[in-house]
């Protein structure tokens, strides 16, 4: 009988050491936020849930924002007593169409902020923001101040109450620092002192800064490929349409006229934008040390947080045929093709940028000629580690007698630390007798051939669990794969029979129900 | 189409979830609208304030000195001084606001000329919230180098809700609304 190696088993990718306490706080929370996560999922379906389009989302909203801004601009006067009155003309323009667009301005403002903060958090909490993934983390950031800025100048044009305590409260913080020598604050204290010059660079600075954020989402998107920026289309129309509605049965509106001598009373706050007012009650200078605390503390994120090395990806050129798939299915653009230095039978070959690269795996699953290490592991580890995994269930199978549970192998990828409880020494799994489970980075890093060969090597099933396609860890690590296996993309999958391969699809929490369909699929082996 | 029947499942939502999606966005634009202009109380209703601001020069009072015939003779002709014996330079002396309302002192506040050589002007602001009514109020600039004052004595009438300003002006002095 063939002994397995466990050495070869756990080589490939071995479970990993405890993670520190901070790291583990963040997990947590992590958990917490993809359990709401799928129960937006159950009630919505995962293609459809906005959790997961939140980037895109935003994106949408300030195109949104944008192309309404520019209708509002044609009609847009300066001056304390012009710009409201204005205003007050756009809402008023027959058929309503001037409050709709005012008031998708607004709604689509505070969509493109809320959807970029839930994005960020996400980000955050699903560990996706640090290694090669730290530009992303702060351009991000970047772009959230620089929409809040714009958005808060947007506020500042209308000039009613709600402007006024903003110019003031901006004023008594900005006035704490030595760059100004007259007080801000008191251009504010009447309204003939303030000059239309005043409105002009306001203006000027909400029209130009959206060319900012143009650059800067270059910038954020520079290291994905393929990047996607409007959601799918069925989530693009519902949030178009939902902010049509908000706007039809809540126009946005304007406080009473900014008057320096009338105090605001009770004024009505986007909460999305200026959810710090209650905070400028306390002394400007420790509003800044707030601002100065926290805008450090998440810049410095990525660093503070940060995980374990990546194992990135090498080609080994000696294999390497230049075939070029690994270059097309890289979601980071870290691979590019070069002219093959020394010569030989193919003409270029795949190089790896390590800044780039994220650990996925998906090059690996997409390469024919197994030219690609991961952390300097060629794929003929992995498809060992397999083979031993299985000759091990089949082995305890056959001690066990007749009536033992069929040998399933399990591939799994974000499940992996929710799983690590049920988990035995050699990958067998508590709950599902005849399973063996196999982690990888990413199951994108599947190839077809590896599936294959894990039939041949005497397991009934191969069941590979992923993670949600919309919420792939390595952005498209699932899609390329069912893609692979539905025949879509080379390579594919082809020598199996029916029944015996199933692809699912899972939140890293949802682990309960990997457990009943591994047991269903089990059940239904052929 | 799949070359392997079965291996992936179909993920196309079903009308009941497409309406959950649908009553999921009804809801986000409900809290769009709502927390867009929820009220805040900025401050208390009935509330009144008195607002002071000024913009005053005081004298110099310490490192004065006179520009000498040869620096004189190196500027431009326009930025030449039509008196040179008036002191061009130096630090200026700080300014003393004293408030009272009603006959009792309210506020009273040094302010440091601006500049890093502290000869520029002196500016302020400052807020006093009064109970609304009729008060006699009193305000008193004093050049604490000089010790010249500009004083001011008027009843102003603090509607609810108001804030009246008062507001001195170098060359112009106190002014209210």
């Amino acid at each position: 009988m063939f002994q397995p190696d466990p050495a070869l088993a756990l080589t490939a990718f071995p479970p990993r050491p405890r993670e520190r306490a901070h790291r583990r706080v963040l997990h947590a929370a992590g958990a917490l936020y993809q359990w709401l996560e799928v129960a937006l999922d159950r009630l919505v379906s995962a293609p459809l849930n906005p959790l997961y389009h939140t980037g895109t989302i935003a994106v949408f909203s300030l195109a949104v924002a944008t192309v309404t801004g520019i209708y509002l601009f044609l009609f847009y006067r300066v001056g304390t007593a012009a710009a409201h009155a204005s205003i007050e003309g756009i809402m008023a323009q027959p058929l309503g169409i001037g409050a709709l667009m005012r008031s998708l301005h607004r709604y689509s403002s505070d969509a493109a902020l809320l959807a970029a903060a839930l994005h960020g958090g996400k980000m955050l909490l699903n560990d996706r923001f640090w290694g090669p993934r730290w530009i992303g983390w702060v351009t991000g950031l970047s772009l959230m101040a620089l929409v809040w800025i714009t958005g808060a100048t947007g506020y500042w044009l209308v000039w009613d109450a709600q402007a006024l305590v903003l110019s003031v409260t901006t004023a008594r913080f900005l006035d704490v620092t030595p760059f100004f020598t007259e007080p801000i604050v008191q251009t504010f204290v009447r309204n003939d002192a303030i000059q239309k010059f005043l409105f002009f660079i306001v203006l000027f600075i909400h029209i130009t800064i959206p060319l900012l954020i143009g650059a800067m989402y270059w910038l954020h998107v520079m290291r994905l490929a393929r990047a996607r920026f409007f959601p799918p289309r069925v989530v693009l129309w519902v949030t178009g349409a939902a902010l049509i509605v908000a706007s039809l049965l809540r126009p946005a509106l304007s406080g009473p006229a900014a008057d320096p001598a009338v105090l605001p009373g009770a004024v009505p706050v986007d909460w999305f934008y200026f959810p710090y007012f209650p905070l400028t009650r306390l002394d400007p200078r420790t509003g800044w040390a707030l601002v100065a605390g926290t805008g450090a503390l998440v810049v410095s994120l990525p660093w503070l947080l940060r995980g374990r090395e990546l194992p990135r990806a090498t080609v080994e050129t000696v294999a390497c045929t230049g075939c070029t798939r690994c270059y097309k299915d890289c979601p980071y653009d870290a691979i590019i093709m070069v002219p093959r230095a020394e010569g030989g039978r193919y003409r270029t070959e795949a190089v790896v940028n390590p800044a780039r690269c994220v650990g996925c795996g998906i090059c690996v699953g997409a390469c024919d000629s197994a030219g690609i290490l991961l952390g300097g592991e060629p794929a003929r580890v992995l498809t060992g580690a397999v083979t031993s995994r299985i000759v091990a269930v089949r082995n305890a199978q056959a001690r066990a007698g007749a009536g033992a549970a069929r040998p399933v192998l399990v591939f799994a990828c974000r499940l992996m630390p929710h799983l690590e409880g049920r988990l035995g020494a050699d990958g067998t799994l508590a709950g599902v007798p005849g399973a063996t489970v196999v982690g990888l980075p990413c199951v994108g890093m599947l190839h077809p051939e590896m599936l294959e060969g894990a039939l041949a090597a005497g397991a009934d099933g191969v069941y590979v669990a992923g993670c949600v396609p919309e919420d792939c860890q390595a952005r498209e690590g699932s899609a390329l794969l069912a893609e692979r296996l539905a025949g879509r993309r080379l390579p594919k999958l082809e020598h199996v029979a029916p029944g015996r391969v199933r692809l699912d699809w899972y939140s890293p929490v949802e682990v309960r129900r990997l457990l009943g369909d591994l047991r269903a699929f089990q059940r239904a082996l052929p | 189409m799949s070359a392997v029947p079965g291996v992936v499942p179909s993920r196309r939502p079903g009308p009941l979830r497409v309406s959950g999606f649908v009553a999921v966005l009804v809801a986000v634009s409900w809290a769009l609208g709502a927390f867009s202009a929820w009220p805040w109380t900025v401050t208390a209703p009935g509330s009144a304030r008195l607002r002071i601001s000024l913009r005053h020069v005081t004298g110099f009072h310490a490192d004065v000195r006179t520009r000498s015939a040869e620096e004189l003779a190196k500027l431009p002709a326009h930025m030449r001084p039509k008196d040179a014996s008036v002191p061009v330079t130096g630090r200026r002396a700080d300014a003393v606001l004293s408030v009272r309302v009603d006959g009792r002192p309210a506020l009273t506040r040094t302010y440091r000329p601006t500049g890093l050589r502290r000869n520029g002007p002196v500016y302020a602001y400052e807020e006093l919230a009064l109970a609304p009514g009729r008060h006699v109020v009193g305000l008193t600039l004093t050049d604490a180098g000089s010790g010249r004052a500009w004083p001011l004595d008027t009843a102003i009438e603090f509607a609810p809700g108001r804030a009246p300003l008062v507001e001195f002006v170098a060359g112009a002095g106190w002014h209210s609304d």
